[in-house]
């Protein structure tokens, strides 16, 4: 006895074409953005500027691209490994349209500067939501899907999809709670180190749970059917589906070493971070040994040279992963364009070939005609991986080459570079290297693309009509209470004892839903609660300083301009207790520092300069002239210009909203600063104009956007007072007596009390009356 | 290699599974990656605060101390005489590497002709901070941090400081357009040593 089953595969269908769009749509973005980093004459101020165009791009090429991929390839595999049609029709096309409308607001609130200021959680709250009501609309049709199979026994591709859609939800919402000012502004409920821990868990385990989990529930659907061979190991499979889900959702903490946040935290992200090494290989061993037998067809199917190269580039990403998260070989990446390499052959080389493959596997059969051109897709795949390689060289070179001019010191303790910018320039040869991989890289999509349509345009009429397919039912045994069935007899017991030991406990699992949904929900929670528990009611992680006050009303506006201008995309703000750091931006920083910060902005790559001590560094007309024309302070800048700052002005209506919102997540402001808040702001941004135009700029600036950036700016850094450890150059401790020969003072190794203290008289420059504390260094 | 028997444990929409062994390299590399993680667990927790960052940076301080300190114990640093930049500023090779430095370093605040720009005129006979050359070699070298003016001693070597200054002496009484307004004291500019 069979039933008939007709699939859905018009949604599949709606959301593989969505992925292919907003391919060329990411990764044109991309594109621009490379070619923006040595040409910066391409930013066009307010809209389109890299620190606004890259947030999309991250948001597009993840989000829209492989989001589309994840909800088409689900969609698609899941009826048929579950012989059954998609729960509801209904939610199927709420959640592509929603999906898809929700993609072109967020990219409009991207480039409007509607930002959270957080990698890869950059949308504005209220689409946050949304994307939360998606999310379930998603969990809703595809537990529907669940509960309606008719295989009693999910497959492996499954259990990842499960994984996928249980970690999303929990790591969206957990750092995504913040306190709106305003319909699409909002403060995070978290600050500083706290708001790191909990960024770069959500953010880490985006690669893991967006990135990772889905992809390979594609691959253990996708790789055995255009392979035609079976899977490899079963066993493999649950070693490291569960090892996967239970390890990686520690290793967060590895995007934080030497940095404010606990070491015990970095630690436990580095360890885990070595353990995931086998769970992550499980896949790709699970991939390539399930084409054994079937290598000979690589050479002339494209589908599966993509294939190979995607599960080979996870294994290569997935290795380098844990070498970087090891704390010494992060000092060198980190900040560095390695990461940003590393980051690319796991998105380009895994999620996009592995899409490739899927796409040209899939869409003949969806649209139920051959492939346009087998020719065109092999040379598609050659220029992709041409393409692939010349970025990720490019990028490990610029990226060491920086780190090692960062750190070069002369052995008279000067710095090699002491200008930031001719460590910038220096890469500008890999940066043209990476355009050209990535246009070739972009090439390679155009030509895939423009097969795939053209396979599409010669589909019969009828692609639409889906054919019937015949399943057995579900054989029900499970016991329902008082129910006189053979499976409620006392013989049931025994039966499933005995089914148990024959094909293991796994093999219940897999017919038991709800709690195998609820242990992969319990494996995640160990990880995130282990390290946040900890991180948020232990003072000892973020030890207070008095002298540490919150931002003033004009300095939370310069802030958010900050944000809005997506300024953390190319500067940190975190010096590191290196002596190359602290040598160049002056004290490394402290916990207790950002404790204000909502969010925070230590940012993750310095395209520019680390800006945690550069308050009181420059003049204020310095600022104004940066802004306006960077290159007219910094010869050969790359910084995109910001002229509309010196014309639009500064918001005032929002400040007592702002004020109340940052109250509630823990800054305290008094009712008396919030009431007097904007004459509290036009008087600081009245003594900032009067200083620029003391210095002999321009005027008027008083009322404007620029005077609220730069009163934030020389705010940075300045609440703890610091001296430079004695390791100058001698010159400045021997002019006192220019007659005789030098001989430096006493080298003292500076303590942590030293440091807090005033300025001490070894460094003369030191002006003990500034507010500010002890400033100085070379310009960057 | 090792063989496998490739038994067909599952079968679902065509997809067979088999029932191989996991493989022994990639068991050791998990076992290999709990052993190390947990020695290194047990390592730090037992370290006591040394080994760590902050222990880590003080020590990679004072050893850069040390090897500055003999660096500098076998290359005095004589810092040059009033003489000797005046004399530079007659010196084409030296007002060319002093002129590079100028446009690299110091044209984006005192302007391209040392007119004056966010910093003070350079050209004109006021000086906020003394105008000997000996004294703007301090400026220099010590830098006004509090009003924007780094320590450039920390960062150029020492030919190239006292070459920016002879540079600076060489810029007197040029007069270039658009000069920043005057501050400061004045005081006549020390003669060059004749040619």
């Amino acid at each position: 006895m069979t039933q008939t089953v007709r699939y859905d595969d018009r949604t599949p269908r709606l959301f593989f074409l969505a992925a292919l769009v907003w391919a060329v749509v990411g990764m044109l973005v991309g594109v621009l953005i490379a070619a923006m980093l040595f040409m910066p004459a391409l930013n066009v101020a307010p809209y389109l500027t890299f620190g606004r165009l890259r947030p999309l791009h991250t948001n597009a090429v993840i989000f829209a691209f492989c989001g589309n991929i994840i909800f088409a390839g689900t969609y698609h595999s899941m009826q048929r490994l579950l012989k059954t049609r998609l729960f509801s029709d209904l939610l199927s096309k709420v959640h592509f349209y929603g999906w898809q409308l929700l993609i072109v607001v967020a990219a409009v609130a991207l480039v409007n500067g509607n930002t959270q200021g957080k990698e890869y959680a950059e949308l504005p709250w209220l689409l946050d939501i949304v994307i939360a009501i998606l999310w379930v609309i998603f969990a809703v049709n595809f537990f529907g899907t669940i509960a309606i199979r008719r295989e009693r026994h999910i497959y492996v591709a499954i259990w990842f999809y499960i994984a996928t859609i249980v970690a999303v939800a929990i790591l969206h919402i957990g750092n995504s709670i913040a306190v709106p000012y305003s319909l699409l502004g909002s403060y995070p409920a978290y600050a500083g180190v706290k708001d790191a821990l909990m960024q770069w868990w959500y953010g880490h385990n985006a690669v893991a749970f967006f990135l990772t989990t889905p992809f390979l529930g594609l691959m253990y659907y996708y790789l055995p059917k255009a392979a035609e061979r079976p899977v490899f190991s079963y066993r493999l499979s649950i070693m490291h589906f569960w090892s996967l889900v239970f390890v990686y959702i520690w290793a967060g903490p590895h995007h934080l070493h030497y940095s404010a946040v606990p070491e015990w935290a970095s630690t436990l992200g580095m360890l885990f971070s070595l353990i995931l090494w086998m769970p992550s290989w499980g896949g790709m061993v699970n991939g390539f040994f399930t084409l054994r037998g079937a290598w000979h067809k690589v050479r002339e199917d494209p589908i599966l040279k993509f294939m190979v190269v995607a599960v080979t580039y996870y294994g290569m990403s997935t290795f380098e992963g844990p070498m970087m998260s090891i704390k010494s070989v992060n000092a060198v990446s980190h900040f560095t364009d390695w990461t940003i390499g590393h980051v690319h052959a796991g998105a380009l080389g895994w999620n996009a070939f592995l899409s490739f493959g899927i796409l040209y596997w899939v869409v003949p059969r969806l649209w139920k005609t051959p492939l346009y051109s087998t020719r065109l897709a092999t040379f598609h795949f050659w220029v992709s991986t041409v393409g692939l390689i010349a970025y990720q060289v490019s990028m490990w070179v610029a990226g060491i080459t920086q780190w090692a001019m960062w750190r070069a010191f002369e052995p008279d303790g000067r710095l090699v570079y002491p200008d930031f910018i001719e460590t910038v320039l220096r890469l500008v040869p890999m940066y043209e290297v990476r355009l050209v991989g990535g246009l070739l890289f972009f090439g390679g999509l155009l030509v895939g693309g423009w097969n795939l349509v053209q396979t599409i345009r010669s589909a019969p009429a009828d692609y639409a009509v889906e054919p019937d397919v015949e399943a057995p039912p579900l054989v029900v045994d499970t016991v329902v209470p008082g129910a006189v069935t053979p499976a409620n007899t006392y013989d049931h017991a025994f039966y499933a004892l005995q089914h148990a030991m024959r094909h293991g406990v796994h093999r219940m699992l897999e017919a038991r839903i709800v709690t195998f949904t609820v242990l992969t929900a319990l494996a995640l929670a160990v990880g995130s609660l282990a390290e946040s528990i900890p991180m948020f009611f232990n003072k000892e992680n973020v030890k207070e300083i008095a002298s540490v006050k919150p931002y003033t009303p004009l300095e939370v506006v310069g802030r958010d301009i900050y944000i809005r201008e997506g300024c953390y995309n190319c500067h940190s703000q975190m010096v590191r207790p290196f002596r190359y750091e602290t040598e160049r931006y002056g004290e490394y920083s402290k916990a207790g520092e950002y404790v204000y910060d909502h969010p925070f902005q230590w940012g993750s790559k310095r395209t520019g300069p680390d800006l945690q001590r550069v308050g009181g560094k420059y003049p204020s007309l310095w600022h104004v002239r940066h802004m306006a024309q960077p290159a007219s302070t910094t010869p050969g800048s790359i910084m995109p210009a910001y002229p509309h700052l010196l014309t639009s002005g500064f918001d005032t209506g929002l400040i007592g909203a702002k004020l109340r919102a940052l109250r509630t997540v823990g800054v305290p402001y008094s009712d008396g600063e919030i009431d007097t808040a904007v004459a509290a702001m036009r008087t600081q941004a009245g003594t900032i104009a009067a200083e620029v135009e003391s210095q002999q700029g321009p005027t008027g600036l008083a009322d404007k956007e620029i005077i609220a950036l730069t009163a934030y700016l020389q705010r940075l850094g300045t609440d703890i007072r610091w001296r430079r450890p004695a390791t100058q150059a001698p010159y400045s401790a021997t002019l006192q007596a220019p007659a005789t020969p030098a001989t430096p003072s006493t080298p003292r190794d500076a303590t942590a009390a030293e440091r807090a203290a005033p300025a001490a008289a070894t460094v003369p420059a030191v002006q003990p009356s500034t507010p500010a504390g002890v400033r100085g260094g070379p310009t960057e | 290699m090792t063989q496998y028997d490739d038994r067909v444990l599952h079968e679902l929409d065509g997809i067979k599974e088999y029932d191989n062994p996991m493989p022994g390299w990639l068991m050791a590399i998990w076992w290999g990656s709990l052993i190390f993680s947990g020695a290194y667990l047990m390592f730090f927790a037992l370290s006591f605060g040394e080994g760590t960052m902050e222990a880590e940076y003080r020590q990679q301080t004072q050893s850069a101390i040390a090897s500055v300190q003999a660096y500098v114990d076998a290359h005095p640093l004589v810092p040059p005489k009033p003489a000797e930049l005046l004399a530079g500023a007659g010196n084409e090779a030296v007002i060319d590497l002093g002129a590079s430095r100028f446009a690299r370093s110091c044209a984006a605040c005192h302007g391209e002709q040392a007119q004056g720009l966010i910093g003070p005129n350079l050209t004109d006979d006021r000086w906020l901070h003394g105008g000997s050359v000996e004294q703007i070699f301090q400026t220099v070298a010590k830098g006004w941090p509090a009003k924007g003016m780094p320590p450039w001693g920390r960062a150029l070597p020492p030919e190239e400081l006292s070459a920016l200054v002879s540079y600076i002496r060489s810029r007197q009484a040029t007069n270039p357009p658009n000069p920043r307004a005057a501050e400061g004291d004045q005081v006549m500019p020390e003669p060059l040593p004749a040619q």
